[in-house]
């Protein structure tokens, strides 16, 4: 008896050792650890829920990926927060053709190993892009680079192309050329010339980073010096890890948390619109989703709203086309409306067996979705049966061909290469199966055309076109969500939803 | 006895041979194509289509699997699709992790629970024994997740005394290893209980207290010795749990472990990736319960005589 008393004791005092750790709270309710507090003025913690999964160009065009690699590697240009063009590398560039552009780097830029940054490194770069299987798409039209010198080289492509500016400033980062020739592993330690340069990946764990102190754009170079990256896959695990301090900022906010921050005075939340449509697309192969009735009664029995309340609170505005609205060529003028009387006068002629169909997803939130949706398919008569898959069985989708509806999300600021990849025929990501000529004829019609106002003309007709035909519908546009500790400023992200962490201060 | 470890060695090797064909055909018919994965949405199909033949995905199964084999009875564990780093790198960085964390888990649940099983025992339908057992009971019932969550509100959000996750020093470890012991404190704490009290009132105790020794060293010497056999066999099942089953609590603790690597793998139908992982939990099981084994002979001397005779 006395033992077991003492070993209580014993355990009752390590306890209290353990809360006398702990920091303070506010009275207002919110959190905040003073301790914390006062060393994180050099430090920015951020949470997210997804781990890079390389730092080798042109191995993938994955977001969190991207996301990184924006902090360590630099671009010729970038997207502004208005969307618009802004010199990253460059200092300037003209169109001298059709076919011909002629870039000028900026002078004195270095890589984080020491090296120059010079046209010859560009030329590298562009072509491990054009030669890589899984990002070539965004090179396609590198014919040559011609160098002038080191500072100073011409793009030549193919052909007149629409989507050289767009794929410089999304998917074409720079690194050394020697690395590349000699097939060096970046994941083994990322070289590059951006704001910041990696230091420690500790996989499944963390991310660190440091500021770098010789980026070539001095008004850019991160005040906040050191920054890590925390890999938290639970949504509420990283709500509470911002609400207590242990980050600074969340990267992907859980839709069920949003109320519970917006509450928090010591957080402060965002939430825009980003390129990226959470849309419906019919599998034409099927005979069913071949009968254009079908697709648009189906179009016509979504109440957006209830969808996008359900599934995100409310936050993601309606979506009608299948494609984001807010880039250029952007349309929903065709788009089908809520109309469940009209749905429901579509399908008179039809029976209950024919207006079943399986509905496959890989996200749990888009399942949230999908069941409002159901609840609106059963008022108009339509039975939908929703299948969650993992991501291969996903990603296999469209050669199996196994579905009669799919959802899913994109995210591109290029529209082009939105429609490209998802609904010109023998698409890579063509889950409609699609095959149609107006498409295909445009689509090639608007690659050539440099002009942004007229490309705009003919990507908005395609795009009219498939909403006409409820090729693939809208049903929300998803939004890029991020909560910060209030003590930060300088937050910036556009609708490419990439954060600029180094224009980020501690007020 | 060492002839017995070694024997029990040796028949692992059919184990790993059985465990890793199952596991790599499931993967064959399971839907999915590697190829596409590692290339990713914007990849053409002639692409795709060229990767699948380089990586030698069209070859037939069975030569795939014996060209795995042939590999890893060479020490080539392979290439993960997904992150292009070697296994074995993978594993590396991950395992020691879910070794720590199942590792403190299983130590604080035996300590807990043969303490509270012994006390239960001792004070049969008391107070204390009653609240054991509703104790185990919620154990053995709530959902882990749920566990971790609910710790992560009290320690972390309303007392601030914990993180809410992390790996970073030992506080970080506090409540994952709360979380995923409390199922084994359960499940130990009931069996220990059981098995006390079938030897409690056996004839050698009798004579043990006749002769005058303590309590405390009737029960510690002579009692739970004799009731250790089945409370050794739970918790030897329980810490192949612990090892393999951390995905929920390495999720919501952000604890970078080889359970999220093992789901992450078969998600992305990382084969190699996978496959690693899976001889890792094998090889991990196979040597748990040969310790087991040994604990056996080193608590009951009898069973450590037949050892020796084999």
């Amino acid at each position: 008896m006395k033992r077991i008393a003492a070993t209580m004791l014993t355990l009752v005092m390590m306890l209290s050792l353990l809360a006398g750790c702990g920091g303070s709270k506010t009275e207002d309710g919110g959190t905040q650890n003073t301790d914390i507090a006062a060393e994180s003025r050099d430090t920015l913690t951020i949470a997210v829920s997804t781990e890079p999964t390389s730092m080798n160009l042109g191995e993938t065009s994955l977001v969190y990926d991207n996301e990184v690699w924006q902090m360590i590697y630099s671009r010729l240009i970038r997207y502004g927060a208005d969307m618009g063009y802004e010199n990253d590398l460059v200092e300037s560039y003209e169109n001298l053709s059709d076919t011909e552009w002629k870039f000028t780097l900026r002078q004195g830029i270095k890589f984080s190993d020491g090296t120059d940054l010079t046209s010859e490194d560009v030329e590298a770069s562009l072509w491990a892009v054009h030669d890589s299987a899984a990002v070539a798409a965004y090179a396609a039209w590198l014919d040559k680079v011609e160098i002038i010198d080191e500072q100073t080289f011409v793009i030549h492509t193919n052909g007149p192309s629409a989507r050289i500016l767009m794929d410089l400033a999304q998917a074409c980062f720079i690194v050394p050329s020697e690395l590349l020739e000699s097939g060096y592993n970046f994941n083994e330690g990322p070289v590059g010339s951006g704001p910041y340069v990696m230091t420690e990946w500790v996989k499944g764990d963390h991310l660190s980073f440091v500021a770098n102190e010789d980026y070539y754009i001095p008004e850019n170079v991160p005040a906040i010096k050191n920054v890590t990256y925390r890999i938290i896959p639970e949504g509420v695990s990283r709500t509470i890890a911002l609400q207590n301090g242990e980050v600074d900022y969340l990267y992907d906010v859980q839709a069920s948390d949003v109320e519970a921050l917006k509450a928090d005075p010591d957080v402060e939340l965002f939430s825009e619109s980003c390129a990226s449509p959470f849309y419906l697309c019919f599998n034409l192969d099927k005979p069913m989703m071949q009968d254009i009735n079908v697709r648009k009664a189906i179009a016509m029995g979504i109440n957006r709203e209830n969808a996008s309340l359900v599934a995100t609170g409310g936050l993601a505005e309606p979506l009608y086309s299948g494609f984001a609205m807010g880039l250029l060529g952007s349309s929903d003028e065709k788009a089908v409306r809520y109309d469940p009387d009209g749905a429901r006068a579509l399908l008179a002629g039809y029976t209950a067996d024919e207006l079943t169909f399986n509905i496959v997803t890989k996200e749990e939130t888009f399942r949230v979705a999908l069941e409002s949706v159901q609840a609106d398919m059963n008022d108009i008569g339509v039975t939908l049966n929703i299948t969650l898959v993992d991501n291969a069985t996903y990603t296999n989708l469209p050669s199996s061909g196994d579905y009669d509806m799919v959802v899913g999300k994109v995210t591109g600021v290029n529209q082009l290469a939105t429609l490209q990849s998802s609904m010109q025929t023998g698409a890579p990501y063509g889950q409609c199966h699609l095959s149609d000529s107006f498409v295909d004829e445009n689509l090639e019609k608007a690659l050539t055309i440099v002009d942004d106002d007229e490309r705009a003309e003919v990507i908005k007709s395609v795009i009219d076109h498939c909403d006409e035909n409820c090729f693939r519908i809208g049903i929300y546009q998803l939004c890029n969500t991020r909560a910060y500790n209030a003590a930060l400023q300088g937050f910036e992200c556009n609708m490419t939803g990439y954060d600029r962490f180094e224009k980020l201060t501690w007020k | 006895m060492w002839k017995y470890v070694l024997k029990r060695l040796v028949a692992m090797i059919p184990v790993l041979i059985c465990v890793t064909f199952l596991v790599f055909m499931i993967f064959q018919y399971a839907e999915g194509d590697p190829a596409r994965m590692i290339l990713g949405f914007d990849a053409t199909e002639e692409a795709v289509a060229e990767l699948r033949e380089e990586m030698g995905l069209n070859d037939p199964k069975i030569v795939q699997y014996g060209r795995y084999m042939w590999n890893l009875l060479h020490g080539d564990f392979g290439t993960s699709y997904s992150t292009r780093m070697p296994v074995v790198t993978e594993l590396a960085s991950r395992f020691p992790n879910t070794l720590k964390l199942a590792a403190v888990s299983i130590v604080v649940a035996m300590a807990v629970s043969i303490s509270l099983g012994v006390l239960a025992a001792i004070k049969q339908n008391s107070i204390f024994d009653m609240f054991s057992m509703v104790l185990a009971l919620l154990g053995i019932s709530l959902p882990t997740f749920w566990i971790g969550l609910i710790c992560i509100i009290i320690f972390s959000v309303h007392l601030d005394w914990l993180p809410s996750g992390g790996s970073e020093g030992l506080r970080s470890m506090v409540l994952p290893v709360i979380t995923l012991s409390m199922n084994s404190v359960a499940a130990i704490t009931r069996t220990t209980r059981s098995s006390m009290l079938d030897v409690i009132h056996s004839d050698y105790n009798r004579t043990a207290k006749s002769k005058g020794l303590s309590k405390s060293e009737v029960i510690w010497r002579h009692t739970l010795p004799n009731a250790l056999i089945p409370t050794l066999t739970v918790a030897g099942i329980q810490t192949c749990f612990m090892v393999s089953g951390t995905i929920m609590v390495e999720n919501v603790f952000a604890w970078p472990g080889i359970g999220r690597l093992l789901v992450s793998a078969t998600q992305n139908r990382d084969v190699p990736l996978a496959l690693g992982c899976i001889i890792l939990f094998s090889v991990s099981f196979s040597l748990i319960n040969l310790v087991v084994d040994l604990l056996y002979a080193a608590v009951d001397p009898r069973i450590r005589a037949s050892y020796k005779n084999k």
